[in-house]
């Protein structure tokens, strides 16, 4: 029976690396206290990581120069960001601070994000960075501000791909093309958001203005706002449910996003 | 409260470099030179792993930090900030590299280069420690570039998590790749 297989190397390796489920984690332990085989194979692996790491710090570790330099440098190259555009004033950071080189990336992605943008509504349904309100009005566990506070960054999961089919059937995408969705949470678990269909929809992942990197940016701050206690659990899912782009608005004092959230990540796309 | 934030954190700096309106360094300034003190050498190292020269991983750095700086003036989370600091830097290795027109050797290009003697070996010791390490390297140098980038990233310190986003790949790939790669290692350190 499971008793008596052996672990994978993989499931070893993860246990070394702290990574390795709890229940599973519980059983390898039970296990190895009574398997030779699996014992040795674990000391195999951690032998390797020992090899490896001693590798690696005797090529590398004479060669990095002192720190004070560098260091020095880069408060100095700070220092004069900031004299030469202190924050809250003048043009916008990416006006300010515009470099063509460093630019084109992002013009790069613009361009793409508008064709994108133009093939997804020639050939589907319009994408809304709204959810359906009828489809997804949004649902909540009962938890108290200290309950949805305890973890320092809770994370439900992914969607169950079951789940994730049954939303994008809800919202008659037939074929959904990977990673331009996330299925999320209108309501984040992080904030007491239900793991319920009435809480999911297909968030558009990059394209367009009001992208699920945006929304991630947004809860992430209230969440914070939450657990410093300046922002009330009820109101921030409420406001989370009834229109988040207006609260992305009010708490960020913005009428766009801002470009940093736009690169903002955090949970990662339907695939 | 972001204001209140940075006013604390210019009163509680001791070396404050001083923008025009007097204030102190801003509380992001704050936070990147926490973060550089905490990842230079680490990030460094990797770069280092990917075939570049010092001063070139320095010139890295020092442009990763930066971003890094103008990211949170913007008010950004500072969420994953770590991977965020490993995924800068390997993208900005790879651009180097390229326009370098690829270091010498092998994609990953470990310079080989003479080993730090270590005191308290004797010379027999020390001939094996070296010939260890020198089939170790070769093993190394034999993964495919994406395993190897996690076996060195891993070697810094970063969980899973952070290693798939730094590299952009999903958890599971990031657990295979190095339980394949410890695997061969494993089989070298075993000879």
């Amino acid at each position: 029976m499971a008793r008596d297989s052996h672990f994978p190397d993989e499931e070893l390796v993860r246990a070394i690396d702290g990574e390795l489920a709890e229940p599973r984690a519980k059983e390898l332990h039970r296990h190895l206290s009574h398997c030779w085989r699996c014992k040795v194979r674990r000391e195999e692996l951690e032998s390797a990581i020992a090899g490896f790491v001693q590798m690696q710090r005797s090529e590398a570790d004479h060669r990095i120069p002192p720190h004070q330099g560098p260091a020095a440098r880069l408060r100095a190259q700070m220092a004069e960001v900031e004299a030469n555009s202190p924050a809250g004033r003048g043009a916008p950071g990416w006006v300010r601070n515009w470099n063509p080189a460093r630019a084109a990336f992002p013009a790069l992605a613009l361009v793409l994000a508008a064709i994108g943008l133009f093939w997804a509504y020639s050939r589907q349904s319009p994408e809304s960075p709204l959810p359906n309100a009828r489809l997804t009005p949004g649902a909540i566990r009962f938890v108290s501000r200290e309950q949805a506070c305890v973890a320092s960054a809770p994370d439900a999961g992914p969607v169950p791909a079951e789940m994730a089919e049954q939303v994008f059937r809800r919202y008659g995408i037939r074929q959904p093309r990977p990673r331009a969705y996330e299925v999320d949470y209108l309501i984040t678990p992080a904030l007491g958001g239900a793991e319920d269909m009435s809480n999911l929809w297909p968030q558009p992942y990059t394209e367009g203005t009001w992208t699920a990197h945006v929304k991630d940016a947004l809860e992430d701050y209230m969440r914070t706002l939450v657990c410093e206690g300046k922002l009330d659990l009820a109101t921030a899912q409420r406001e989370l449910a009834d229109n988040w782009i207006a609260a992305y608005r009010k708490y960020f004092h913005t009428s766009r996003p801002l470009p940093a959230h736009m690169l903002f990540l955090k949970d990662k796309p339907w695939e | 409260m972001p204001g209140l934030t940075r006013e604390l954190a210019g009163w509680l700096l001791y070396q404050p470099a001083r923008d025009e309106s007097g204030r102190g360094p801003s509380a992001a300034a704050v936070e990147v030179s926490r973060l550089f003190d905490e990842l230079r050498a680490p990030l460094l190292r990797y770069l280092m792993s990917l075939g570049l020269t010092v001063p070139d991983g320095e010139d890295i750095v020092q442009e990763v930090f930066l971003a890094l700086f103008r990211h949170l003036r913007r008010e950004k989370p500072r969420d994953n900030l770590r991977a965020w600091i490993f995924r800068v830097g390997h993208n900005l290795a790879l651009k180097r590299r390229r326009q370098n027109g690829r270091s010498p050797g092998t994609l990953n290009g470990v310079p080989v280069e003479a080993l730090s003697a270590d005191l308290a070996l004797n010379p027999e010791e020390h001939a094996e420690r070296n010939r260890r390490q020198a089939r170790l390297r070769a093993v190394v140098q034999a993964l495919p570039d994406r395993d190897r980038c996690c076996l060195y990233l891993r070697a810094e310190g970063l969980r899973y998590r952070e290693i798939a986003e730094a590299l952009e790949m999903s958890l599971g790939a990031v657990s295979i790749s190095l339980t394949r790669s410890l695997a061969r290692l494993s089989r070298s350190v075993g000879e």
